[in-house]
Order: C-alpha cells, then sequence, then structure tokens
C-alpha cells in the first residue's frame, strides 16, 4: 500500500479531501462486496447485531436505501478491513496523529431508485470527543459514478464551521442540497463547487470531519451502489467530560462508562500507532485484510 | 419534556401481587393486569414515541435497534425501537422504574432486578405478523438466561389489532427456539409454535392461542420462556405498546462464545464478563440500591416518594 507524498498531503488540506485510486485490491474487496446483501438480510456472523441496521427484505421500503452502522460487531470479514492498520495510518498521517482509533463504520447499500443522502458534515454526529479531530475514509465496495449516487464533495467546505445535525438524513423531502446550500451562505460562500467522484472498487476517498459531502439518486438500472466507510478518531481521543449521558452522542455516546472519560478499547480499538501498538483483541478478532497485500501502487489523483 | 418536568408524583399506587396471581403466574407463565399504569404516564410515555421515529432523540442518542424507519420502510411495517432509553429521559423514567423492577424480579423469585432492555411496538394497520419465539432466546449470551417482561398496553388494543397471543403453559415446554429475526416472516408466524409443540410432546389440539386484550395502561407479565408472537393488525388503529425486561440483579455475561450476542454482547468490555451498571444498571434490589448512573440520569415516573 503507498504511503502518501506530499502533494497528496498537500490536497488533502486543500481540497478536504483526496481520493487514492487502487488503494485496495479487488481480492480485497470483492469478498467484503459479496456479503453485503446478506448483512441487510440479517446474517449476521457473530450473531452480535450492528449497531443501526436501517432497511431489511421484509420490512424495508423496495429500492430504498440500506445503511448499517458498526458491522464490525457481526461481521469478521468487514472487521479485517474496518481494522486495517494501513489505512489507519493514511487517516493519521492526514490527520498529523500519532496513531489511530476507529471510532464507527457504515456500510452503504443503495439500489436502483434510492433516495438522496442529505449533504452534511460527519464532525455533525462526532464532536464529544477529544482532541475532536476526525478523518473518514470512504471506500468504493462496488463502482461509482454520477447518476448512479455516488458520493459527492463540496470543495473546500471543510473549512466552514460545524452545523446543526441535518433534520432528514435518509430520504429528504427538501433539496438534498439544500442543508449545505445554506452553510455556503453562512461560510460566505455564493457557489459551491460540488464534485461528484468517478471511482472503482478498491478506491478510496478520504476525507475531513467537516467536509460536507452527500449523494445524489441512484437512476441507474440494475446497478447497486455499495460502499464502506470507516470513521477514525486520534488514538489519544476520549470522552469530553459529561454528565449521566454524552450529549449528542449518536452511536459513540452509548459506549461511555458513567464517570469515566475513556473510550474505552473494547468499543473504539487502536488499529495503528507510530509505535507500533494495536488493541491487543484484534488480533484475536479478525485478521487484518491489507496486512499482506499490496495494492496496485498507482497512487492518480482525482479533483 | 425535559426530566424535571417528570418528578411530579404520578398517581401510580404500589402494586401487592398476591400469592394468588404469583402462582398463576408461575403456572400459566403469564399476569395479566388490567389496570397497571395510570392514564397520564401512559400518555406522557406515548407522547415521547412518535418523535422518537422521526429522529428526534432528547439526548442525541441513537437507539440500540430500530425498525421501520420513516422513508426506509413499507408504510405498514412495524416500528420496533429498542434501548429507547438512551434517547429519552421522560421514556428512560419508566424503563427505569424501580416499581417495575421490583414486580419482574418477585415474579421472577430474584433478589434483585438489572435492567435488560426496553422496546416499543407500534403496530400500524395491516402491520405484519411477528414469528413466535421465547424471550429467554435473546437473552442468551446473558447468565443466567432468564428474563421477565412487562408488557404494557399503551392504548386500548383488542384481539383484531395483531395483539400479543401467547400460549398458556408453554414456559414448561421442552423444546429449542433458534435465534431469528421475528418481524414478518415469510412463513406462518404460528409455525414456529407448532414445531416447539411437536417437540415437547404436546398435540396441537392441546396448545391453546390466547389473545391478550387489555385496556391502555393495563399489562401482562411475561415468563422468559413463555412462547408468543402476534398477529397481522387487521383493524384502522395502530396499536401501541411498550416492553420493559429485567434480568437478575447478579446477572453477568456467559463465557465467550455461549449464546447469541443480539443487542447485549455489544457492551461486553474485553476479559471482562460484569455487564456494567452503566449500561445496565441495576433497578430494584430490596434494601433500596439503584445504580449511580439511573439515579443521575433520569426520574422515575412512578416514583411514590
Amino acid at each position: 500500500m503507498a504511503l502518501l507524498t506530499p502533494e497528496q498531503i498537500e490536497q488533502f488540506q486543500g481540497d478536504g479531501f483526496l481520493v487514492v485510486k487502487n488503494l485496495l485490491a479487488p481480492e480485497q474487496v470483492e469478498p467484503i462486496a459479496d456479503r453485503v446483501a446478506s448483512l441487510f438480510n440479517g446474517e449476521f456472523e457473530t450473531g452480535v447485531y450492528p449497531d443501526e441496521w436501517y432497511w431489511n427484505p421484509r420490512l424495508g421500503l423496495p429500492g430504498a436505501s440500506g445503511q448499517m452502522s458498526n458491522a464490525w460487531r457481526s461481521d469478521r470479514h468487514l472487521a479485517a478491513l474496518v481494522f486495517s492498520a494501513q489505512i489507519g495510518k493514511i487517516s493519521a498521517t492526514l490527520g498529523g496523529w500519532d496513531g489511530t482509533r476507529v471510532l464507527s463504520d457504515s456500510l452503504w447499500m443503495k439500489p436502483c431508485g434510492a433516495s438522496e443522502t442529505t449533504h452534511h458534515q460527519d464532525s455533525m454526529y462526532c464532536f464529544y470527543h477529544t482532541p475532536q479531530h476526525l478523518i473518514v475514509c470512504w471506500i468504493a465496495l462496488s463502482a461509482a459514478m454520477p447518476g448512479a449516487s455516488t458520493i459527492e464533495y463540496v470543495k473546500g467546505s471543510h473549512r466552514w464551521v460545524r452545523s446543526q445535525a441535518v433534520p432528514e438524513f435518509h430520504a429528504p423531502t427538501k433539496s438534498y442540497r439544500w442543508e449545505m446550500e445554506q452553510a455556503a451562505k453562512r461560510a460566505g460562500v455564493d457557489q459551491p463547487e460540488v464534485l461528484q467522484l468517478t471511482v472503482q472498487p478498491g478506491d478510496v476517498a478520504f476525507h475531513h470531519g467537516h467536509m460536507w459531502h452527500g449523494s445524489g439518486k441512484n437512476l441507474r438500472p440494475d446497478f447497486v451502489r455499495r460502499s464502506l466507510v470507516i470513521t477514525h478518531i486520534p488514538a489519544e481521543a476520549q470522552f469530553k467530560p459529561a454528565g449521566a449521558y454524552v450529549e449528542g452522542g449518536y452511536l459513540p455516546g452509548r459506549y461511555k462508562r458513567f464517570g469515566d472519560d475513556a473510550m474505552d478499547e473494547s468499543f473504539f480499538p487502536i488499529v495503528w500507532q507510530q509505535n507500533g501498538y494495536r488493541t491487543p483483541f484484534l488480533t484475536d478478532y479478525c485478521q487484518d485484510s491489507t496486512a499482506q497485500a499490496v495494492a496496485a501502487q498507482a497512487v492518480a489523483l482525482v479533483r | 419534556m425535559t426530566n424535571a418536568m417528570i418528578t411530579s408524583r404520578s398517581s401510580y399506587l404500589p402494586m401487592q401481587l398476591s400469592s394468588a396471581q404469583i402462582q398463576q403466574f408461575q403456572q400459566q407463565g403469564f399476569l395479566v393486569l388490567d389496570a397497571f399504569l395510570p392514564p397520564e404516564v401512559v400518555t406522557t410515555v406515548d407522547d415521547r414515541l412518535d418523535p422518537l421515529f422521526a429522529t428526534r432523540f432528547e439526548t442525541g442518542i441513537y437507539p440500540d435497534e430500530w425498525h421501520g424507519r420513516p422513508g426506509l420502510s413499507q408504510p405498514n411495517a412495524t416500528r420496533q425501537m429498542a434501548g429507547m432509553w438512551r434517547c429519552d429521559r421522560t421514556v428512560a423514567s419508566l424503563s427505569f422504574s424501580a416499581e417495575i423492577a421490583r414486580l419482574n424480579a418477585q415474579l421472577g423469585g430474584w433478589s434483585g432486578a438489572r435492567f435488560a432492555m426496553d422496546s416499543c411496538w407500534l403496530k400500524p394497520p395491516n402491520a405484519p405478523e411477528v414469528a413466535f419465539h421465547r424471550n429467554n432466546t435473546y437473552v442468551s449470551c446473558i447468565d443466567p438466561a432468564t428474563v421477565i417482561t412487562c408488557w404494557i398496553a399503551l392504548n386500548d388494543i383488542t384481539p383484531d389489532m395483531g395483539t400479543l397471543e401467547v400460549v398458556p403453559g408453554s414456559h414448561r415446554w421442552q423444546c429449542a427456539d433458534p435465534f431469528k429475526f421475528v418481524h414478518a416472516p415469510d412463513y406462518d408466524y404460528r409455525q414456529p409454535l407448532w414445531e416447539a409443540a411437536q417437540q415437547a410432546g404436546v398435540e396441537p389440539t392441546q396448545v391453546e392461542v390466547k389473545a391478550i386484550a387489555l385496556p391502555a395502561g393495563g399489562c401482562v407479565f411475561l415468563h422468559g420462556d413463555l412462547w408468543h408472537g402476534s398477529g397481522r393488525n387487521r383493524t384502522e388503529q395502530t396499536r401501541r405498546s411498550i416492553a420493559i425486561g429485567t434480568v437478575p440483579q447478579a446477572a453477568r455475561f456467559q463465557p465467550p462464545e455461549v449464546g447469541v450476542g443480539y443487542i447485549f454482547s455489544r457492551y461486553r468490555r474485553l476479559g471482562d464478563d460484569a455487564m456494567d451498571e452503566s449500561f445496565f444498571p441495576i433497578l430494584w434490589t430490596p434494601d433500596g440500591y439503584r445504580s449511580a448512573m439511573a439515579i443521575a440520569y433520569c426520574g422515575d415516573i412512578l416514583t411514590l416518594e
């Protein structure tokens, strides 16, 4: 797996995102892509439910988006990619951290007809830890392209301040860019530049926690857009002091122990650290699917 | 509603179960109380549920399980949410009620009660069936794997609303109940029941399926091994209910790899089989102990003093 060049790091800092082509090899991505449908069908290898599970074939609206969070608890094959030390190291490089901890994962399945995902900042849902940094890694499990619900970024929007959480995340009734456009106005930006990615399986996009992003409707017949998202925070992170609960704690706030600010490695493992440390349970729980195979070194940049 | 607003005393009066009621629970596996929660408590809690399904969480923390999310689910899908106490402290004031924990513990013959889960089930018109199952199947990663559930009607529930169906005495059957997803089965929702009866040597003609009709505020206590499920809602009314399950105070996690983790073993810390009181607070003991987290987090909507 290629290390980042200074130019790539500079691009990330300037644009708020960086696309690394062919970061993962097909043999690293395809087995995960093949498990997506069965996971949404409730086939959980470990018997543990993911932290979120929106859409299943029995109750779900045909053609609606499927989203699942912290599926690493449910499937060790998927966990082997979520807990990649190499990907964690890239996030640490981009964030300027000594080490990387996994805050959460998110698995997406958007079939033809799936509605838009409202533009948002991931930091809207992750502001209860300190240091309050966040690097998000978006892995294409399938191809993604304009017109088929690919991810789209608002260039430079990582410099805008964090907004309140959007009221309608899935299937919005307003334009899926409306919230972002209001934030742009607040930031003094008249014409936000929206870039829709065209990527292949194994391409990976890294983005800053404040980056505005979302996706349009999938209009491509017989095409299911699939992606896996990993949210990284600095290894040293802990919860901000809180009372009886973590206000706005979304999913991670569930795991804060009363009277203890630590982010327990049972729930938030450290995947890479400069001194070689890695949370011990990961060795027993799953392999690191990026530890051996090295993807093609091509690291063409996409703007 | 803020936490401060639920500190006013409700009209709830402490419930003293008679020895006949306890005996009925032991023999039948369930106990119905037509009058349990006062109307103001029912209204206060029920008013909190629809906002949760609109992603309006008072605490900003999401639930442990959520089915029937608007925009992603079929219009008639059952709206079920578990771990609502994390999202809303008014709901938590019922979920963490010492009184419900006391009654569950008394029926279970336990010396104290620890919170396991809360779950609401909102079944709109034409909501699908829920497959027959045993609640103990879903706590199999806990030792002891036994849960007592207080299932409360939040509106008047009639048999044709897809109400709870129970099989008296089935808590004594010697049979298996493989873990399964219970919503909208693509098979006869009673099929697991018939298979269990056959395994237990019970003739189908001897299996009594009893539909529970309850007025708002009524409740039924369920033994963890009681077979139960529910049919399709064939009315124009939404069936609204909330269930609160507790396990014995001394419960711990089973050894790793024993049982199905479901939504519970997420909270298991490495190398530790304790059920941390931050996640599974102790709600009632005879000497009055309650976990510090529960005391700090919310009031008790059935507070008696």
